[in-house]
C-alpha cells in the first residue's frame, strides 16, 4: 500500500512535474529519516542537517533517473551514506566513536524526549532512559551492519528485502545477520 | 526472546515518541519545495526576498559550529545554486554579449531547450532564441557605448546568431523527418520562414550605425538567415509536392517572392527580384514545360547566393564555419565593398 502511494507520488513528479508531490514525500518520510539519523549522529543539529541533505540528494537523483523502484530504501540508503561520509570526514582519532557516539546519541534523544514528554510523566522518562541506554549499549556492541539491520527491522519496521537494498546485500544475508544479531543480544542481555 | 523483545519494543516506542522540532520540519519543507519548484521551472524569476529567507535559515549560529566539511560544502553549493537560479536569472535576461552574465543567459536558454523533448517545441524555442539574438544585436547597436565595444559585441552576437541559425536549420530537418501529422512540417517551415525573414530585416536596420567591419559581420548573419529561409522554403516545396493540401502553390510562390525582396533590400541588388518574378510568372504560365516550384526555388537560392557574394566574396552560406574572416581576406574585401556601400546607402 505504501509502495503504491510512493509510486503515485513519483509518477506525479516525473510526468506532471509537480513539486508538491515531492513535498508530500517529505511529509511521509521526514520523521522516519530524522529518527534514523538521530540514532546515529552526535547531535540533533547534525541529524537535522543530514535529513535535509538526504531529501535534497534524493530530489536530485529523481531528476536524473526515471525509474525508482523503492523510494523508501533509496531514502534510507542516501541517509546512511551521508552519515558514513560525515564520520569519514571527522578527524581520525574521533572515529573510535562507537561508544562516544551512542552515549551522545542518548543525550540527543533524551533532550528530544524532555521536550516532548509531559511534565508529569517523570517516572516514565526515567524508566525510558534506563531502557534506552541499556539497549543502546547492547546494540553498540554489535558491528555496524548488525546494528543497522536490527534498528531498521525492529525500529523502522522495514522488510528484509528493503533492508537488503539499503545495505547493498542480499535479503538472505540480511536475514542471517538479523538472527545472529538477535542471538548476540540475547546472550549479552 | 521475551525479555529482549520487550526491550526492543520499548526502544521502538521510545524512538517513535521522538519528534523532530516542528519549526525545523516546516522550514525545511519550505526550502525543499522552493528548490524543487526552481529546478522544475528552469527559468523562474523569483525575487531576492526568497534568497534572503533562505540564507536566513541556513546561516544561523550553528552554521559556524557545523564546520563539517561535507555538510558545509553541500550547503554552500546549495546556496550558490539557489542564488544563481533565482535572482541572477532576471539580471541575466537583460544582459548583452560581452557582459559577464550573458553566458548565464545562454546557459539558461540551453537549459530550457534541454527540458523540451518535443522536436516541434524545441524548434519553436530555438527560433525564439534566434529572434532574441537579433534583438540583442539591435540593442547593442543602439546602446551608444564606445565604437570599439559596440563592434566587438555586435560581432559576437552575430557569430552566435549564425550558429543558432544553423541549429535551426538542422532542427527543421529533424522536425520534417519526424513529422507524424501532415501539417507539422509545414507549420514549422512557415514559422522559420517568417522569423528568418524578419531577422534579415531587423539586421538590416541595425547596420547603418556600425563600422564597415561590423557591417560585414552582420551581413554574414543575414546571409545565414536567408539560407535558413531557403531551407524552410525547401521543406515547403517538398511538402507541397507530397500533398497539395498541406500547402498551396500560391503560398509557396509568395514566400519565395518575399524572400527575394528581403534579400534585395539587404544586399542592395534588385536583379534578384526581377529574376525571381520572371521565373515565378513562367511557373504559372501555360508554356509546354513550366518550371516546377523546385526549379524556381533552386534558381532563387542561386540568386540569393550571388547577391550576398556580391557584397562579400567569402562563402557566407557556410554557417558551420564560425571562423572569423582572415586578415588577408579582409583586404580583398575593401575594393568591392566600396562600390556596393554606395549603392546600399539609402
Amino acid at each position: 500500500m505504501s509502495n503504491l502511494i510512493d509510486r503515485y507520488l513519483l509518477f506525479r513528479i516525473r510526468t506532471k512535474r509537480d513539486p508538491e508531490a515531492f513535498a508530500k514525500i517529505y511529509d511521509r518520510y521526514v520523521k522516519a529519516i530524522y529518527r534514523f539519523t538521530l540514532l546515529k549522529l552526535p547531535s540533533k543539529e547534525e541529524a537535522q542537517d543530514i535529513t535535509a541533505e538526504t531529501f535534497t540528494k534524493v530530489w536530485n537523483y529523481l531528476q536524473d533517473h526515471n525509474e525508482v523502484a523503492n523510494l523508501r530504501a533509496l531514502l534510507y540508503r542516501v541517509a546512511r551514506n551521508l552519515i558514513a561520509d560525515f564520520y569519514r570526514a571527522q578527524k581520525p582519532d574521533q572515529s573510535l566513536s562507537a561508544t562516544v557516539t551512542i552515549t551522545q546519541g542518548d543525550t540527543s534523544i533524551y533532550m528530544e524526549l524532555e521536550k516532548t514528554s509531559d511534565q508529569g510523566r517523570g517516572e516514565d522518562l526515567v524508566e525510558a532512559r534506563g531502557e534506552m541506554s541499556l539497549i543502546l549499549r547492547q546494540l553498540e556492541k554489535l558491528k555496524d551492519d548488525y546494528r543497522d539491520v536490527v534498528a531498521l527491522r525492529l525500529i523502522d519496521g522495514l522488510a528484509f528485502a528493503d533492508i537488503a537494498e539499503i545495505l547493498g546485500k542480499t535479503s538472505g544475508h540480511v536475514r542471517v545477520i538479523f538472527h545472529r544479531a538477535i542471538k548476540t543480544l540475547k546472550e549479552i542481555a | 526472546m521475551g525479555d529482549l523483545e520487550k526491550r526492543i519494543n520499548a526502544l521502538r516506542n521510545i524512538n517513535n515518541r521522538v519528534e523532530p522540532n516542528q519549526a525545523w520540519v516546516n522550514a525545511t519543507r519550505r526550502t525543499l519545495l522552493m528548490q524543487a519548484k526552481n529546478s522544475l521551472a528552469g527559468e523562474s524569476v523569483q525575487t531576492t526576498k526568497t534568497i534572503r529567507y533562505f540564507y536566513q535559515y541556513f546561516v544561523p549560529v550553528r552554521f559556524l559550529q557545523v564546520v563539517r566539511g561535507p555538510v558545509l560544502a553541500v550547503l554552500s553549493i546549495f546556496a550558490v545554486v539557489l542564488g544563481v537560479s533565482s535572482a541572477s536569472v532576471s539580471a541575466a535576461e537583460r544582459s548583452l554579449p560581452g557582459d559577464f552574465l550573458y553566458s548565464l543567459k545562454l546557459v539558461t536558454e540551453q537549459a530550457r531547450l534541454a527540458w523540451t523533448s518535443d522536436k516541434g517545441e524545441k524548434l519553436k524555442l530555438k527560433v525564439e532564441f534566434a529572434t532574441r539574438r537579433s534583438q540583442d544585436l539591435k540593442q547593442i547597436a543602439n546602446s551608444g557605448s564606445s565604437e570599439a565595444k559596440t563592434s566587438e559585441r555586435v560581432q559576437k552576437a552575430a557569430e552566435i546568431l549564425k550558429r543558432d541559425l544553423s541549429t535551426v536549420q538542422e532542427q527543421l530537418e529533424d522536425v520534417r523527418a519526424a513529422a507524424t501529422e501532415p501539417g507539422e512540417a509545414v507549420a514549422a517551415a512557415k514559422l522559420v520562414d517568417q522569423t528568418s525573414n524578419e531577422l534579415v530585416q531587423v539586421l538590416q536596420a541595425t547596420k547603418s550605425s556600425l563600422s564597415q567591419e561590423t557591417q560585414d559581420k552582420v551581413t554574414e548573419a543575414q546571409a545565414a538567415a536567408a539560407g535558413t529561409v531557403v531551407k524552410a522554403l525547401e521543406v515547403m516545396v517538398e511538402q507541397h509536392e507530397e500533398s497539395d493540401q498541406s500547402i498551396a502553390q500560391t503560398e509557396v510562390m509568395e514566400a519565395i517572392e518575399y524572400l527575394s525582396k528581403t534579400v534585395a533590400s539587404a544586399t542592395g541588388g534588385s536583379t534578384i527580384v526581377s529574376a525571381t518574378s520572371s521565373i515565378l510568372i513562367a511557373a504559372t504560365g501555360t508554356a509546354p514545360l513550366p518550371p516546377t516550384l523546385k526549379d524556381v526555388l533552386a534558381q532563387t537560392k542561386e540568386a540569393t547566393l550571388q547577391a550576398f557574394a556580391a557584397v562579400q566574396p567569402a562563402n557566407l552560406f557556410d554557417v558551420s564555419s564560425t571562423q572569423p574572416i582572415e586578415p588577408s581576406a579582409t583586404s580583398t574585401l575593401e575594393a568591392p565593398n566600396q562600390t556596393t556601400t554606395s549603392s546600399a546607402t539609402p
